[in-house]
Order: C-alpha cells, then sequence, then structure tokens
C-alpha cells in the first residue's frame, strides 16, 4: 500500500505543475501585467510611473521565463519640447536607452536624443551616436533600443548619465527609459521571472502576498479556522441525517412514507441554495428572530452565527443525498446475507445498520471522501451571505476585486486539495471493502 | 422501539429545549450590552490607513477620526466653513512678490512670487499611546531596532509591552508633508502639490538620489545574488526626513511651521483639511519601516497613530474593525454656534459639551444590502442609508410631494434626514462638434432647445426615487456661489412659479420654437448622438426614456455605447456629441466647480476636466479673476456673471445634483448624512440604555412556529413508528 500511495504522490507533481502552467498562462497571456495594473489603479489619469511602481511592488515588472538582467533605473517623460535629466547609475556595465513607442497616434514623434556621462570618458556609445553623444530619430520610429557602456572605473563614484530628449511638439506621454544589464546567475535568470516567483513557488506553497499587500498564507491560515466551523458540522450532521433518512425510508418501500419521501427530496433538490438562504435568513433570522441573521465571532460566541448556516448546507444538501443513498440501501436490502440475517431473528435495526450500512458504505464513501478537502474551502455563496470571514469569501472577494495573486493561489491550492481528495478515495476504498487491493 | 431509542429521544428533546431557550438574534457579545458603543459597517476592505496614501471613502471613515489636521470644517455651519482643529487659528495667506515685500490682496495676482502660511499649534496635544515612542532609561528607542531584530509575536502594536506618549510638535506636520514627496510611498496628490508648494518636485529628486545611493550600496554588498524587491520587503529602506531639507515647508519653533507656495491658492487651506496633512511623528515612521515591523505585518498602512478622538484598537479588515476613545485626546468642545437649518435640527442641543461623547466604535463588514437593512430594521446598526431595492419600504411621497417615512420605520421612530451632495451629475454637449458646438446664436439655440426638452424634474422622480434637485448651474447648493429663489434659477429653461415656490420648466414649444429658429424647421430634422459606456438593463430603461425626451421635440437620439476604455478614448479625443458626466467637490469652493468650465481645462487640448472642452473667452477672463479671490460679494458678482454666460452658452444640460437619505435610530443624535470633512465621529451621542430597549423588545424570538414544526414531525413519524413495531412482532 505504501509504494502505491507513494506513486500516486509521485504522479501528481506533474499533474500540479501542469495545471499550474495553465492557470499561469490563461492569467497572463489573456490579462498582461499592465492591463492588471491599470484595472486596479482605476479610471482616473493614470501615469506610466505609476503602472511601473504597482507592476514593480508585485513583482509583474519582470520578464515572463527567462530574465537577462535589463533593470529599469530611470524613465523621463518628455513633457515639454526640451527635457534633459540625469540618473545616478549603477557603475560599470552595460546599459540600454529605451525610446518608449508613442501611445495616441496623435503624439509628436522625438527628434533627438543626446546621451553624456559625469565623468564623460567613461561613457562608449554605439555606432548610431555622433561625437556629441547625439542620435536624430527618423519621425517613424517605433521603439528602439540603443546599446551603451559605463567602463569600470577605479573611483566608487557612480557616473552620473545625462540624457537629453528634444520632440517637435510637448507630449507628456512620450517615454525615454534607461535601464542597466545586471549580471545575474543562471539560477537568478531563471527564477527572476514572473513564471517562478508567481507560479513555481506555489508548488512548495508560498503564495507570496497578494496585489494588496498581505501574506495570502498568513491570511489563509486564519481563514481556515471559520470556513471549517461551517462545513465540517455541516458534513458531519449532514452525513447522519442523510444515511439516517435514507435508511429509514429503505425500509418504508413501496409504501406512503417511500412516496411522498421521494417527492419531497426532488422537491428539495430542485430549489436553489439561494433560495434556502434568504429564506432561512428571512424566517429565522428576521421573522422568529431567533439567529443573527449575518455575522461571525470567534471561540464559543460563534455559535449562534454558525447555527443558520449550517442547517441550511444541511438541509441543500439534503434532497439529492438522500435519494441517492436510499438507492443503494435498496440494493443492499435484496442480498442474501440480510435475507440470512432476519431468519436468524436479528432485531431489524442491527441488520440495517450494522450489517447492511457497512457494505453500503462503499458507495457512498467513493462520494463523500472525495470532498473531505473541499470542506477546507468553504461555500462562496454562503459565507458572503452571513459574512463569514472563510476561504470562500476569501475567493469570492479576490474576484470581485481583480485580485489575481490571491486567485491563483487559491487556484493552486484547490488543485492540490483535489489531488488530496482522489488519493483518499482510493485508500479509504481498500479500507472499506477487504476485496479491493491497491499495488 | 428499544429503551435506548426512548432514551435517545429523551435527551435530544432536552438538549433542543435548552438551545431554543439560548436562542437570540443578537449579533454582538452580551458583554457589549447597554455599552456606549456605536455601530456602522464598511462595505470594502481599506486598502490603505497611512495618510500619505489613503484616498477613498471607506478608509478616510476611519482615518479621518484618528489623524488631525490643522483644520477642520465646522460642523454646523453652512456655507462650509474653515475653523482650528490642532492650530490656534486658521491660518492667514502672507503674499510677497519677488522683492520679498508684503503684497495685499488687492495687488495683481501676477505680482505674486511666493505665499506663506504660517501656522501655529495649540500646545499640550498628545498622541495616543504607541509603542514607538516608548523610550527605556538612557533615552534609546525600545522598539526602534536593527535589521535582524524581531519583535515579540504581537498581532497589533498596542500589545508591546511598553508605550508611551508625546506631545505634538510642529516637525509632526512638516515631516508628513515631507512623506507626501517620498517616491516609495507614491502619494496620489503629488503631481498637485508639485505645483504649488516651493521645491517639491526637487525635494523628491533629492530622495530618489538618496534611494538609488543605498541600493546602490546593498547591491554592492550582496553582489550577485541581490534581488531588489525581496531585499526591501523584508528590509525597508528608512529615510530619517528631518535630515532632509525642503525649502517650501520650514519649522519656525516648536510649534510653529511655514509653508511656502509658489502662486496664489486659497484652496490650499482646504487641502490642510484633508488627511494627507496630519502629523506623523519621526519615531512612528521609524517604527513601522524596520524589518521587525514588517515581519509581523505592522505597516503604517494597517494601524495609524494620531492625536485624534479615536485610536485603532481592533483592526481585523475582512471581519471588523473597532476604534476606542484615545485617552490622551486633547479638551475639544460641541460647537456653540450653527446654521439656522441645523439648529432648527436639533444639532446644537449638546452646544459646549465635552467631546467624544461616544466610548467605541464598531465598524463591521457587511457586503450585501438584504442582511445590512434587516439588521438596522431591528436595532443592530445605528444608521443605515437606503437603497434603491428598499427604497419603498423605507420611504413614501407624501400629499405635499416631500418625501417621509413609511408606518412601519415611523413606529421604530426612526428618523430620515436627507442633505444635498456637493456634486454634480450633467449632460455635456461638445463644443468643438460642427453639429451641436459652436458658439454662434444659431447653435446656442439649438443647445438651449435640447436642454429644455431633457426633462429633469422626470429623470429624478423616475430613476432617483425624487432623491435630487434639478441643477440650475455647476454649483451645488452648500457651495459659495449658489442662489436660493428666483435669481438662482436658470432663465433660460426654467420660469419661476409662486404658487410651487420653486422654478418650473418650460413647455415644449418653447423648446420646439428654440429648434425651429437654429434652422432645424420641417423637412430637416436631427439626428443626436449619445455616447455612453455600455451597462446592463437598468441603462435600458435609462436610454429609451432619454429617446423619448428627445423625440418629443422631434430630435432623434442615436445611442452609441462602448466599454469603459473606448468611452474615455472618444472623450479624450473629442470624438461625441453628448455624453453623460458628472464631478464630485475635492472641497467647498466654486472655484472646484467653475473649472470644468474653463476654457485652458479643455480635455482635448491638455487633457484636463473639461469635458464639453467649453471655451468662451469672456468666461475665462472672469474665471481667472474670481478663481483666486477670498468669499467676498465681488466674487459673488462674478460667479454670477459667468454663470449668466454659460447659461445662455448652454454647454452642458445642467443635469442633477443627489440629495443623499439618511436613516438614523431614535437613539443617536447629532447626526447629518453627508458633511465635508468627515471627521464627525467625535460629535456622535448615543443613547446606549434606550438602545437596549429597543432591542430587546423589537428581537423577542418566537419559538412557537418551531414546536409546533417539532410536534408536527414526532407525530409524522407515529403511524410509521407503529407499523414497524407491528411489523417486528409479525409472526410469520
Amino acid at each position: 500500500m505504501m509504494t502505491y500511495i507513494i506513486r500516486r504522490c509521485l504522479y501528481a507533481i506533474p499533474v500540479l505543475f501542469g495545471v499550474n502552467i495553465l492557470v499561469f498562462l490563461l492569467f497572463f497571456f489573456v490579462n498582461s501585467p499592465d492591463h492588471m495594473a491599470r484595472a486596479h489603479l482605476g479610471q482616473k489619469r493614470v501615469t506610466p510611473e505609476q503602472i511601473d511602481a504597482w507592476k514593480r511592488e508585485r513583482l509583474l515588472h519582470l520578464p515572463y521565463f527567462y530574465n537577462a538582467g535589463w533593470r529599469r533605473i530611470g524613465s523621463l517623460p518628455a513633457a515639454e519640447r526640451d527635457n534633459t535629466a540625469e540618473f545616478p547609475s549603477a557603475g560599470g556595465g552595460e546599459y540600454a536607452l529605451v525610446i518608449e513607442a508613442p501611445e495616441t497616434p496623435r503624439a509628436s514623434p522625438p527628434r533627438t536624443v543626446r546621451l553624456q556621462s559625469s565623468p564623460p570618458e567613461r561613457l562608449m556609445l554605439s555606432a548610431d551616436f555622433d561625437a556629441q553623444g547625439t542620435v536624430n530619430l527618423s519621425p517613424e520610429t517605433p521603439t528602439r533600443r540603443f546599446l551603451l557602456r559605463l567602463a569600470s572605473g577605479a573611483s566608487p563614484e557612480l557616473p552620473v548619465l545625462r540624457i537629453t530628449f528634444t520632440l517637435a511638439a510637448p507630449a507628456p506621454t512620450q517615454r525615454v527609459l534607461l535601464e542597466y544589464k545586471e549580471p545575474l546567475s543562471l539560477l537568478a535568470r531563471l527564477t527572476r521571472t514572473i513564471f517562478f516567483q508567481r507560479s513555481v513557488k506555489m508548488l512548495a506553497f508560498q503564495y507570496g502576498t497578494s496585489d494588496d499587500g498581505k501574506d495570502i498564507g498568513a491570511e489563509i491560515m486564519k481563514r481556515i479556522g471559520p470556513s471549517l466551523s461551517i462545513t465540517m458540522p455541516a458534513f458531519a450532521l449532514g452525513l447522519f441525517l442523510e444515511i439516517l433518512l435514507a435508511m429509514g425510508i429503505a425500509v418504508y418501500r413501496g409504501t406512503y412514507v417511500d412516496y411522498w419521501a421521494l417527492i419531497l427530496c426532488v422537491l428539495m433538490m430542485s430549489i436553489s441554495t439561494l433560495f434556502y438562504i434568504m429564506g432561512g435568513q428571512l424566517m429565522l433570522g428576521q421573522l422568529l428572530r431567533l439567529v443573527p441573521i449575518s455575522g461571525f465571532d470567534y471561540g464559543p460566541y460563534g455559535l449562534k452565527f454558525v447555527a443558520l448556516p449550517v442547517i441550511i448546507a444541511v438541509i441543500a444538501g439534503l434532497g439529492g443525498n438522500v435519494r441517492f443513498y436510499r438507492t443503494i440501501f435498496l440494493e443492499e436490502m435484496q442480498r442474501d446475507y440480510v435475507r440470512t440475517a432476519r431468519a436468524k431473528g436479528m432485531p431489524e435495526w442491527i441488520v440495517l445498520f450494522v450489517h447492511a450500512l457497512k457494505n453500503a458504505m462503499i458507495p457512498i464513501l467513493t462520494g463523500v471522501v472525495v470532498t473531505l478537502p473541499f470542506l477546507f474551502a468553504g461555500s462562496l455563496l454562503l459565507e458572503s451571505f452571513f459574512a463569514i470571514p472563510g476561504m470562500g469569501s476569501f475567493m469570492l472577494e479576490a474576484i470581485q476585486r481583480q485580485d489575481f495573486a490571491v486567485v491563483q493561489a487559491l487556484v493552486s491550492l484547490g488543485s492540490f486539495l483535489y489531488i488530496v481528495g482522489l488519493l483518499l478515495t482510493d485508500i479509504s476504498y481498500t479500507i472499506v471493502d477487504p476485496r479491493v487491493h491497491l499495488e | 422501539m428499544g429503551k435506548p431509542m426512548l432514551m435517545g429521544l429523551a435527551c435530544m428533546f432536552i438538549l433542543a429545549l435548552v438551545v431554543v431557550s439560548a436562542c437570540t438574534n443578537n449579533p454582538y457579545r452580551s458583554s457589549e450590552a447597554g455599552r456606549n458603543i456605536y455601530y456602522d459597517t464598511f462595505h470594502e476592505e481599506p486598502k490603505h490607513l497611512d495618510p500619505a496614501r489613503a484616498y477613498s471613502s471607506d478608509e478616510y471613515l476611519l482615518i479621518n477620526q484618528i489623524y488631525e489636521p490643522v483644520v477642520q470644517y465646522h460642523y454646523l455651519q453652512h456655507p462650509y466653513t474653515l475653523v482650528p482643529l490642532t492650530a490656534v487659528s486658521v491660518p492667514v495667506p502672507q503674499l510677497y512678490d519677488k522683492d520679498g515685500q508684503l503684497l495685499s490682496p488687492d495687488d495683481p495676482a501676477e505680482d505674486v512670487a511666493g505665499v506663506i502660511y504660517e501656522i501655529r499649534l495649540r500646545p499640550g496635544i498628545q498622541y495616543q499611546d504607541h509603542a514607538s515612542f516608548a523610550q527605556a532609561q538612557d533615552g534609546t528607542y525600545r522598539w526602534h531596532l536593527q535589521p535582524g531584530a524581531s519583535f515579540p509575536a504581537v498581532e497589533h502594536p498596542d500589545a508591546l509591552p511598553a508605550k508611551d506618549t508625546r506631545e505634538l510638535r510642529a516637525a509632526d506636520y512638516v515631516y508628513q508633508i515631507k512623506r507626501l514627496a517620498h517616491p516609495l510611498l507614491e502619494c496620489p496628490i503629488f503631481p498637485v502639490l508639485a505645483n504649488y508648494i516651493e521645491g517639491f518636485a526637487e525635494f523628491r529628486q533629492l530622495l530618489e538620489g538618496e534611494i538609488a545611493h543605498i541600493r546602490a550600496a546593498r547591491r554592492q554588498a550582496a553582489g550577485v545574488f541581490y534581488n531588489q524587491e525581496a531585499d526591501e520587503r523584508t528590509n525597508p529602506i528608512f529615510l530619517d526626513l528631518r535630515q532632509y531639507d525642503l525649502p517650501g515647508v520650514q519649522i519656525v519653533d516648536d510649534l510653529t511651521f511655514r509653508i511656502t507656495l509658489t502662486k496664489s491658492y486659497p484652496q490650499f487651506l482646504y487641502w490642510l483639511a484633508m488627511p494627507f496633512f496630519s502629523p506623523v511623528p519621526w519615531e512612528v515612521d521609524r517604527f513601522y519601516t524596520q524589518s521587525a515591523a514588517v515581519a509581523r505585518n505592522l505597516t503604517l498602512d494597517r494601524f495609524p497613530v494620531g492625536t485624534g478622538p479615536f485610536k485603532l484598537a481592533i483592526y481585523q479588515p475582512n471581519y471588523r474593525v473597532v476604534l476606542r476613545h484615545n485617552a490622551h485626546f486633547h479638551p475639544e468642545k460641541y460647537p456653540e454656534e450653527g446654521s439656522p437649518e441645523n439648529a432648527a435640527r436639533g444639532l446644537l442641543a449638546d452646544r459646549g459639551k465635552p467631546l467624544p461623547f461616544l466610548e467605541e466604535a464598531v465598524y463591521v463588514l457587511e457586503k450585501e444590502s438584504v442582511p445590512r437593512w434587516n439588521k438596522f430594521l431591528q436595532g443592530y446598526y445605528d444608521d443605515s442609508e437606503i437603497s434603491s431595492d428598499v427604497f419603498d419600504q423605507a420611504v413614501q411621497v407624501s400629499a405635499v410631494g416631500g418625501a417621509e417615512l413609511t408606518d412601519a420605520l415611523r413606529a421604530k421612530h426612526i428618523r430620515l434626514e436627507t442633505d444635498v451632495a456637493p456634486t454634480t451629475y450633467y449632460y455635456a454637449f461638445n463644443m468643438l462638434d460642427e453639429v451641436v458646438g459652436g458658439y454662434d446664436t444659431k447653435k446656442r439655440k439649438l443647445r438651449q432647445a435640447l436642454s429644455i426638452a431633457l426633462n429633469i424634474e422626470e429623470y429624478i422622480q423616475i430613476f432617483l426615487n425624487g432623491r435630487g434637485i434639478g441643477a440650475q448651474s455647476p454649483i451645488p447648493p452648500g457651495i459659495f456661489g449658489y442662489q436660493e429663489g428666483p435669481q438662482g434659477i436658470n432663465p433660460i429653461i426654467y420660469e419661476w412659479d409662486e404658487q410651487l415656490r420653486g422654478p418650473r420648466r418650460k413647455d415644449l414649444e418653447t423648446a420646439k420654437r428654440l429648434l425651429a429658429e437654429a434652422g432645424y424647421t420641417d423637412g430637416k430634422s436631427l439626428v443626436l448622438f449619445f455616447d455612453t459606456r455600455a451597462g446592463g438593463p437598468e441603462s435600458k430603461a435609462f436610454l429609451d426614456w432619454l429617446r423619448k425626451q428627445f423625440a418629443a421635440i422631434g430630435v432623434q437620439l442615436q445611442v452609441r455605447s462602448t466599454d469603459y476604455n473606448q468611452f474615455q478614448t472618444k472623450v479624450l479625443q473629442g470624438n461625441f456629441q453628448l455624453i453623460q458626466w458628472g464631478w464630485s467637490a475635492d472641497y467647498p469652493d466654486p472655484e472646484n466647480f467653475l473649472f470644468l468650465l474653463y476654457g485652458p481645462n479643455a480635455k482635448v487640448t491638455t487633457q484636463g476636466e473639461n469635458a464639453a472642452n467649453y471655451d468662451n473667452p469672456r468666461f475665462n477672463e472672469l474665471f481667472r479673476r474670481a478663481e483666486n479671490m477670498v468669499n467676498s460679494t465681488e466674487r459673488a458678482a462674478l460667479i454670477r456673471d459667468m454663470l449668466a454666460i454659460a447659461q445662455e452658452d448652454a454647454p452642458w444640460i445642467w443635469g442633477v445634483h443627489p440629495v443623499g437619505y439618511g436613516l438614523y435610530h431614535a437613539w443617536q443624535h447629532n447626526t447629518k448624512p453627508l458633511t465635508f470633512g468627515g471627521n464627525t465621529l467625535k460629535y456622535k451621542r448615543i443613547d446606549p440604555d434606550l438602545r437596549e430597549q429597543s432591542r430587546v423588545a423589537w428581537n423577542r424570538p418566537i419559538t412557537g412556529p418551531l414546536w409546533g414544526a417539532l410536534t408536527v414531525l414526532i407525530l409524522a413519524t407515529i403511524p410509521a413508528t407503529i407499523s414497524i413495531y407491528r411489523r417486528q412482532r409479525r409472526t410469520p
């Protein structure tokens, strides 16, 4: 059995990796970091500097898969006809001057760029530049990169680069950027990428920080408690009631109890959970005033808040499951061993609840054990309407706020939970059914 | 049925009895009953409570009660006026010319080379107790640690063992203003302030240089594996801003500081009332910008430190936020006087009493409006706004057309209060368009005709439940320049009706006549394009209504709807004829509304806020003269002339000033639905005993139906039980 478990775990790794890549592609190719930044920073005029700062804080300024080392160390918006700015450099090394493409077609194209450094002798420009360090640009210039070098000097003083930039007319959205090529090791080149920082790390459960700056891992740990406080009692109570009721109905097969119970089950299945939620809040919270309408508290004070969501969760799942379990029990009760047990004179309830139940558990378990890990994930609807600060509302809020980091983290966690659930199902199978052997 | 079964059933019955008797729908702990606590909700988790970064209403809700700028808005005066808060008096700007000579307000604006605001603070104002002030015996700060050290495992700075307080100093205000230029904080109003405060832009560059040096040094020390973001996340860069000189903000002495602006800007005082200009001591900055604090997630963004009446006691933004009375709050009294309307509302009953009245304020996160509304009705929230789906439950239109509460709410002694928002929603014509734009008589008459045809009053009735007043000009009530009565109406669109005691819209015949005079007689009809962002089913009803309005005078309205980004591009490029737009005041000065019609602010040429691209040289001239004036009769006259010009030109269809409706329980006093400023929590007073009584009376649990349901359930199983019993006993 151990070898089986180990083998399943090893199979799980490529699955998780594949899910990770898919989610990554979905998130970052459909929605580029620039779009995310604009969505978050709102409708008021957003400057390119604000977008850069936003991306930087969330590591979204890094390249997708491979980092050649280029790091932006200065940017100059060309607001006037003549613009000059000085940037402290990062010492000797390779640099690039990047002329960004104009944002709107009406914006003025760049005319000339001039580069100087102090001390001047350390600057080495490419052949595009003349002796004074000036280059003329043609009007149809797309984004251009000019490579340059700063020689390493003996003095520890960092040279300063001066860029002068002229246009035909002021163009506030036209930018000139200065980049520095940092020498990076191979490991750094592969790990300082969006894919590693925001995707691969999740395989190690390092979820990083949300787009709001909170630690996702710590937040998840805080929110699991409230989620479990609803899903666990709902699960246990629900299972207990469903088996009891299904068994009871199975005993009365063919009678009026069976008939009406079936109708009731189908009715309950057809009603949406949202109706139960609002109905429950209306009836028990508002009209009968037995429980608070919504809210949450920790510790023993939380009982009154948890009562209604648990009841609703149980009732919402009751219809479908009772119907299903009833079918299973009916099948079991027609077996020979049941007839034998009755013939031996055992009381009916022992026959049902001790012998038949054990065998009926096999199909029940396949459906039930796989949902166990999702107890941690909470219920989106319940937590939202009852203001429970659990995992479900975490996911819902992240989606509403377009917090991609959190949604990615929760999807990754969800895929892990699902795999665990499937593995647990297989293992539980062996425990319950002695005929099954896993190799 | 066996004995164990019976016993089990009996146990369950007793358990049910116990549970049901303990039932209550009170969401608060019993320890909170009868205490002087105010309960309210917030809608979304606040992102930044750092005064240099906070800019949304959920955030201001909290920090307005914790931080104290030098001035504040008077709670009860109308129109809004500034009064001192931590300052001794409202600072008066001193204007100087380039030689340093003092100018008078009558001197021409071009001579002004500098404006100095000297602010003197009141002595004896203390901060809340905070760990950042705690000092050891030898004078070193207990919690200002080196990188690598760590704090005990706490969730809140107040849980740290040592705390202290200190007196407010002018240096704290200066420190915060410097923080507004900090490159790592990205203050949203930095671009605006850089235009006015002397040396502000250069100061930011100075700080950028310092940060670059520090980063270069760290990079050299760390070598190849230097990762700037990870490094600064765990070990943030701290700049002690006391060491860097900002020429535009100088400390004069312990309690006095001076701000120098490069040009005259009277509205700067309103900025001084915003949380951006709160005091932040250097000790607090040092405390929060260290690795030990960041490791425990203690940042100024989450745990503010102020001199205000309240401090942040519990911060669980996905559940509840609690403000508690600041024990060191300086003595402040309820205002002694106010405007006649506010006096009539009973808002002067507590005049002269010490503030704040509340002990604690609890804000609970409620995202869904239905539970929020129901808990308000049950008495668990002290006030509420009215969302449109519950509007009918709350408000009905009385016989004389005003709004009053339904009987259900009046039975609970709930109050309704209304106030006009300093906001205007309008329809802008594109003055650069060849069909609707232009300044000749014909085009003017066309726009006037369309303005008369769009029945704003009907819009307010149908789509806003009557919660708004029709705008006569860009300036809403409560702002200087707004005029009540017959002189204040827009004579182009309205006539004064003595019986209504209000403006009456001119009829459609007038509109048709104006349209004909504009050149659209029979044979030639107008097709008007209305650009909008794509909306849901609610907007369909609105667009149908809009079409009907213009169809009544023979104008065909074509709606062009696109997604929001495309819509913004269209407006930016001047590619529209008519759009709906809005503006909410940053501060209560008419300049903040009239600048929307100032020619040089046209959106197409300078990306300014003048979406209609209106450019009338006479209007521009008057605006330049009036924009920086102090409120006076002369200024009022200039504004009247400007409004007359704009009303004649009709670049906008003056739309709606929305009216805020607030519902308040009887135990809550000193409330106003909409105020500038927002540091109003200190004025609120609660009667906890009345609240407790009302809650108990309104929320008696009804357990009858539960017992009934249980009984029915048990009875329903009796025939089944009997039949099992019989089946067991049956001998084959």
